[in-house]
């Protein structure tokens, strides 16, 4: 399932995927794959995403009914 | 004599080449790769032990079935060798866990083509200087640099067709 908030959140920080993973130390296809949905990423990279785009965990990974 | 100068200019160009990609490769900090990337080399390890099992069982099972062996046991382990490591890093190429997050991929590739180069241009020499044997219809010896120059000129193939690919890649 593709994380669209995720790319939102990157989006409105006005950021590229190389620059979110330059910030969070991973290669741009991580974060790629993670916004196709193609990776579930650990917690670890989890909070790293959501302190570098200023939102909770929720926000971005707590799956929407 | 010569081939002791050769093999010594081959080993110094080979720790060159390793230290300058080793030290000048990387834009910053540490060549560690992502959880990700860790995930997908684990993948192509597996894909590379059972790619190499099922090539010693089809060998197994060709001599068994034609009597015969086409080549020496070291040209078959030597040709195993090559194809289990052309299937691990193909697969990590393909899975994008060739290159660490702070690594330069140029850097990366440019060591792939020199050793590829190096490798292929002194299996050529050796190629020239006799390096084939065949003996009874059977391949006893090909220079080991041959292959191993082809496997990795093989990868830079890839890595470069997988850059490009990554490069049109949509953000």
């Amino acid at each position: 399932m593709k994380n669209l908030r995720l790319k939102a959140a990157r989006v409105a920080m006005d950021l590229s995927q190389q620059q979110l993973a330059d910030k969070v130390d991973v290669t741009r296809q991580t974060i790629s794959s993670i916004e196709k949905g193609d990776y579930n990423p650990t917690l670890n990279l989890c909070i790293a995403i959501c302190q570098t785009l200023g939102k909770t965990l929720d926000d971005l990974f707590w799956p929407s009914i | 004599m010569n081939t002791t100068i050769f093999f010594t200019v081959y080993a110094a160009l080979f720790i060159i080449i390793f230290l300058i990609q080793h030290y000048f490769g990387k834009r910053s900090g540490s060549h560690q790769y992502d959880e990700r990337q860790t995930l997908a080399i684990g993948r192509s390890y597996k894909y590379a032990f059972f790619a190499l099992i099922a090539y010693f069982t089809l060998i197994l099972v060709t001599e068994l079935i034609a009597g015969n062996e086409l080549m020496s046991t070291y040209m078959l382990t030597l040709l195993g060798i090559c194809m289990g490591v052309l299937v691990f890093g193909g697969s990590c190429i393909l899975q994008d866990a060739y290159v660490a997050p702070k690594t330069s991929p140029r850097s990366a590739g440019l060591c792939l083509g020199c050793i590829g180069l190096l490798n292929t241009f002194a299996g050529i020499s050796n190629l020239r200087n006799g390096g084939v044997k065949i003996v009874d219809g059977k391949l006893i010896a090909l220079p080991a640099n041959l292959l191993v120059g082809l496997t990795l000129l093989l990868l830079l193939l890839m890595f470069i067709g997988k850059a490009i690919m990554n490069s049109r890649e949509e953000d």
